[in-house]
């Protein structure tokens, strides 16, 4: 560890991690006094609930008897992390929530200007740019309220750097706390086994046969996940059961995707909100790879998070905070003026996401 | 055969091992079964039996143990089937001859120009076809059975609808849950 380059880290990522949190701070209370009176304004809401029922008792072995929602349906890693720091700090949970994700968003943005040029950022300004769109877009919103966003993206990151500079140990870390987080997180392990796949094509048998540390950390990733898997099991007798409470109670699965897509463009403005973002995405993650701008594994990920959960039910927005950081690493590639054109049209609309969250508008879910 | 080549083998045994777990372990309880699994139930009532005592109202608005396969959760509105089929089971405490009413008030999820068809059956006995036409709103029907429903034994009510769909589908939201019957109430009356 060289203190020099992490001290130089900490800087320039502290500055945006404090700088975006103040700012969603203030976004916050001034859409607070633009909705008073009114009901009472709280940013956890929908599944952060779920999060702080299982921080605060664990998994239920019963449904809620009108709704058969239960918390089954949430994957342990950001609940856990709640729990832990609440137990740590001696916090009541709600503090103790406000504390996880601006440390987390602090932790993503210190390894982002450590590792700048692992994701293909030339210099501590172009990372800024980068950090600064990433956190001030509107679906940043969901990295700041208690869900486990924020949790997740740092994991990407942190597997991905350390995957890349064969820091094996951290990636082997990151991975587990990555596949624990959310069920879509597994993909990132496959990404890279497909990636090391072609590096290696000319022996990959034989890597096989004599394998190195790549193809033990790329095993280890999963164990997140599977322990999830088997703690169900001794729980409810049912290793499927996160699947099984997705689908009863949530409506989630694999269905037809292009269907899907096609039926949510004729389906009014809501459903086509819903959708677009997909396309735009998908478009930007191309042009990102052909440009060289955003890592190969990184935008296959980064599509395939949000396609599998457009694969399943259109309506969701926390899918387009979920592995998609790397798409604003296009925004260093704009000339200067349009970059921060776009980062203030950004954080406009981070203002609006945060007007309506208060209010409690049902598309934000 | 080196070390590190069983290593691989190790790894491949582990997660060929865990996907035969995922796939074969069970050690459920029956209702969660029902209810999560096979979806043979529709409410999670861990007390409840399929006694009906003769003339009782079944409420689609809160949760009851005779709803089966096919519902969506009771809800404001009723309760939505799942799909274009939805059972209920019940066991009358007392017989019910010949000539008892099926009363219920049913609507229909519809897309905005296309009709369906609700249809009726009792034990596999079709007793009721009815058209619906959108919007689909709730009505009453008063039905006579054809059959006698003894005392005890397991009754089977089936409500099928011709054009389940849901509003993503039909183009006026967001929402893809599939809808069929709309049940708001439901009762079997011995006759006068």
């Amino acid at each position: 560890m060289r203190p020099g380059v992490w001290g130089k880290a900490l800087g320039t990522g502290g500055l945006v991690a404090i700088g975006t949190l103040l700012l969603f701070t203030f976004f916050t209370v001034w859409a607070q006094q633009a909705l008073s009176p009114g009901p009472e304004t709280s940013l956890c809401l929908w599944d952060c609930d779920w999060y702080f029922s299982i921080a605060r008792g664990g998994y239920q072995t019963a449904p809620d008897p009108a709704t058969l929602f239960t918390n089954l349906g949430f994957f342990p890693g950001f609940p856990a992390l709640l729990a832990l720091v609440a137990r740590l700090t001696g916090l009541p949970l709600n503090d103790a929530a406000a504390l996880v994700n601006p440390v987390l968003s602090l932790a993503f943005c210190v390894l982002a200007v450590r590792y700048r040029a692992t994701l293909g950022l030339a210099s501590g300004a172009e990372a800024m740019l980068f950090l600064l769109a990433f956190l001030l877009s509107p679906w940043s919103l969901y990295n700041r309220v208690p869900y486990s966003e924020m949790l997740f993206n740092l994991a990407i990151l942190g597997t991905f750097v350390c995957w890349k500079e064969r820091r094996l140990v951290g990636a082997a870390a990151f991975g587990i706390v990555l596949t624990a987080t959310r069920v879509s997180g597994v993909l990132l392990p496959l990404v890279l086994l497909a990636g090391l796949i072609y590096e290696e094509r000319s022996r990959f048998l034989a890597l096989l046969v004599e394998p190195d540390g790549r193809v033990r950390t790329l095993a280890l990733m999963p164990l997140g996940m599977m322990a999830f898997l088997v703690y169900l099991y001794v729980l409810v007798g049912d290793p499927l059961a996160y699947f099984h409470a997705q689908s009863l109670s949530w409506n989630q699965g694999l269905r037809n995707p292009v269907r899907l897509f096609a039926d949510a463009l004729q389906s009014g403005p809501v459903a086509v909100y819903d959708v677009v973002p997909f396309a735009v995405a998908t478009i930007g993650l191309a042009v990102g790879w052909r440009l060289r701008r955003i890592p190969g594994e990184l935008a296959v990920f980064a599509w395939l998070v949000p396609a599998l959960s457009l694969s399943s039910v259109p309506e969701g927005q926390p899918r387009y905070a979920l592995g998609l950081f790397p798409l604003y690493l296009l925004v260093p590639a704009l000339p200067k003026w349009l970059a921060w054109l776009v980062v203030t049209g950004l954080a406009i609309g981070q203002f609006v996401f945060v007007y309506f969250w208060l209010k409690r508008v049902p598309w934000l879910v | 055969m080196s070390w590190r080549t069983l290593e691989t083998l190790g790894w491949l045994a582990l997660y060929l091992g865990f996907a035969v777990f995922v796939l074969i372990a069970d050690a459920m309880t029956p209702l969660y079964r029902a209810v999560f699994v096979e979806r043979t139930t529709a409410d999670w009532l861990p007390d409840a039996d399929l006694t009906y005592v003769p003339g009782t109202t079944i409420s689609g608005v809160v949760p009851s143990p005779y709803f089966g396969a096919g519902w969506w959760p009771a809800g404001a509105e009723g309760r939505w089937g799942r799909g274009g089929r939805s059972v209920l089971r019940l066991r009358p405490s007392a017989d019910l001859p010949a000539g008892s009413h099926l009363r219920a008030q049913l609507g229909a999820f519809l897309a905005a120009s296309s009709p369906a068809t609700i249809g009726i059956a009792v034990n596999g006995t079709t007793i009721a076809t009815l058209p619906f036409e959108p919007p689909g709103r709730a009505r009453a029907i008063d039905l006579p059975l054809p059959m006698s429903l003894p005392a005890g034994e397991l009754v089977e009510i089936v409500l099928t609808d011709s054009a389940p769909s849901s509003p993503l589908a039909a183009h006026f939201g967001a929402d893809s849950a599939v809808r069929g019957v709309r049940l708001l109430e439901l009762s079997i009356d011995p006759p006068p």
